[in-house]
């Protein structure tokens, strides 16, 4: 295994742990807005990673290019979404989950759909 | 007044309804600009269009019997806003300080490169009870020197960004590029950018930019560590809290520069932007911290403004931070208080914002 093989794989490796910790988050995290936390933060940085390895595997310089182009697409897009949802979710009065279960929220916007 | 086409065509209108009248009256020259300068400097370009516009105002004097008086004021210079709206407030707040007895307005007024705001306008003041009338001056369709320059730059990106994708090599590529580029940049000069990018300033950003980004990377790298611990920790300890946050950046750019940012960045995810002001939800209150203290306010501030950016204190020292729904642990703290407060701030929380 060269030392070029070990960086991808290491890339790889990151990049499938953070999209792992994305998709545990998603599932373990209480309310819209936490579990867009995991759908932005954690995602992105492993798309990330995933991305960094393909530009090393093809190593020319237009493959990097475009590795950079897509990478620059996926940090303005994954927030900008994360915000679209976000926005959408609290114009529908959803209540923001708290630890002292939610009672301070839920008398107020105790009409949402 | 803006940066139009028909500014000069304006001034001499409404010089000439002032002289048309009885008595001796006053032209206030008004132009409002967004306070995102530090200091004075970025007003050299308002000045320099205040200044035409009473050169414009002076020589229409000339041919109006009566004496008329010319006065110029810039508003808005000491505060942060991005909504248009902002904007016309200004200016009805002006006109009452001053009793004026109408307002008139360019045709082609616009509060940045982007839109064309009138119909707004029009309702603010006429909610406002102001007299007001468009001068009546044709614009025609002739490209102005500031959208050749925003033209031009679009045409350049989309094709540098096309025969990157395409191919430098590739001759198809090469003539459709051009041919998109061309299309792009006539549809998009009006769109793209909200002010007329200035050589020096655009080249200070895109310098500062080389240290910006290897920050914000690092910061999307920690928060994601921090993320892993929380999310795979069993007992899995978040505090979420909501927060509505007085941005002080001025501009579209700067303020999704910023509600990005904060959302790649540790714990913190803007929810919703009214103007500059931004609704957070914070997943830890570790992470709230970092946000009023302008950690990243800071860095965006940086990025656009210079050096002079870093010397504002964060929103909570600026007392630009109002809490919508409280961590627990600041609850419970407050419960023991009084519990009364706790319910106010309670209530206090539904959605308040109204626009859509």
């Amino acid at each position: 295994m060269t030392i070029l093989t070990a960086v991808i794989v290491l890339f790889v490796a990151l990049g499938v742990f953070f999209t792992l910790v994305a998709a545990v988050g998603v599932l373990r995290l209480p309310d819209v807005y936490t579990r867009s936390h995991a759908a932005t933060k954690a995602d992105t940085l492993g798309a990330g990673f995933a991305i960094v390895a393909v530009g090393i595997y093809f190593g020319t310089a237009g493959e990097l290019l475009r590795a950079g182009l897509l990478l620059v697409f996926i940090y303005i897009t994954n927030p900008t979404a994360a915000h679209a949802i976000t926005r959408a979710a609290y114009s529908q009065d959803i209540e923001v989950w708290t630890t002292d279960g939610n009672d301070s929220t839920a008398e107020s916007g105790g009409d949402s759909p | 007044m803006s940066p139009s086409p028909t500014l000069e065509e304006t001034v001499e209108y409404a010089v000439d309804a002032v002289g048309r009248r009885e008595d001796d009256g006053t032209v206030h020259l008004v132009l409002t600009v967004p306070g995102h300068h530090v200091g004075k400097e970025g007003l050299e370009r308002d000045e320099k269009l205040l200044a035409t516009a009473e050169g414009y105002a002076t020589e229409a004097t000339e041919t109006v019997e009566d004496s008329v008086s010319i006065r110029t004021s810039l508003l808005g210079a000491d505060e942060y806003f991005s909504d248009p709206l902002n904007h016309f407030e200004l200016l009805v707040d002006y006109v009452a300080e001053h009793d004026l007895d109408r307002v008139i307005i360019d045709p082609d007024y616009s509060v940045d490169a982007t839109a064309h705001v009138l119909q707004d306008m029009e309702t603010v003041l006429s909610e406002a009870d102001i007299r007001y009338e468009v001068a009546p001056v044709s614009s025609g369709w002739r490209p102005t020197g500031p959208e050749l320059v925003r033209g031009g730059i679009i045409a350049v990106i989309a094709f540098a960004f096309y025969v990157a994708l395409g191919g430098p090599t590739y001759t198809f590529a090469l003539w459709t590029g051009a041919v998109t580029a061309l299309i792009a940049a006539v549809l998009l000069r009006n769109v793209a950018f909200e002010r007329t990018p200035h050589v020096g300033p655009a080249l200070a950003t895109l310098g500062r930019a080389v240290l910006f980004v290897p920050y914000l990377l690092w910061e999307i790298a920690k928060a994601n560590v921090q993320f892993a611990y929380v999310v795979l920790h069993p007992s899995l300890p978040i505090d979420p809290c909501l927060d509505r946050v007085d941005a002080a950046v001025g501009d579209g750019l700067s303020v999704t520069a910023f509600a990005n940012s904060i959302t790649l960045t540790p714990g913190t995810l803007t929810v919703d932007t009214v103007g500059n002001e931004l609704l957070v939800h914070s997943l830890a209150p570790s992470a709230r911290e970092d946000l009023v203290e302008g950690v990243h306010e800071r860095a965006v501030r940086f990025l656009f403004y210079g050096r002079e950016g870093l010397e504002l204190p964060g929103p909570a020292a600026r007392d630009d931070v109002d809490p919508v729904v409280q961590p627990a642990e600041a609850v419970s703290r407050a419960e023991s208080d009084s519990e009364s407060e706790v319910e106010t701030e309670a209530d206090a929380n539904p959605r308040g914002d109204t626009d859509d």
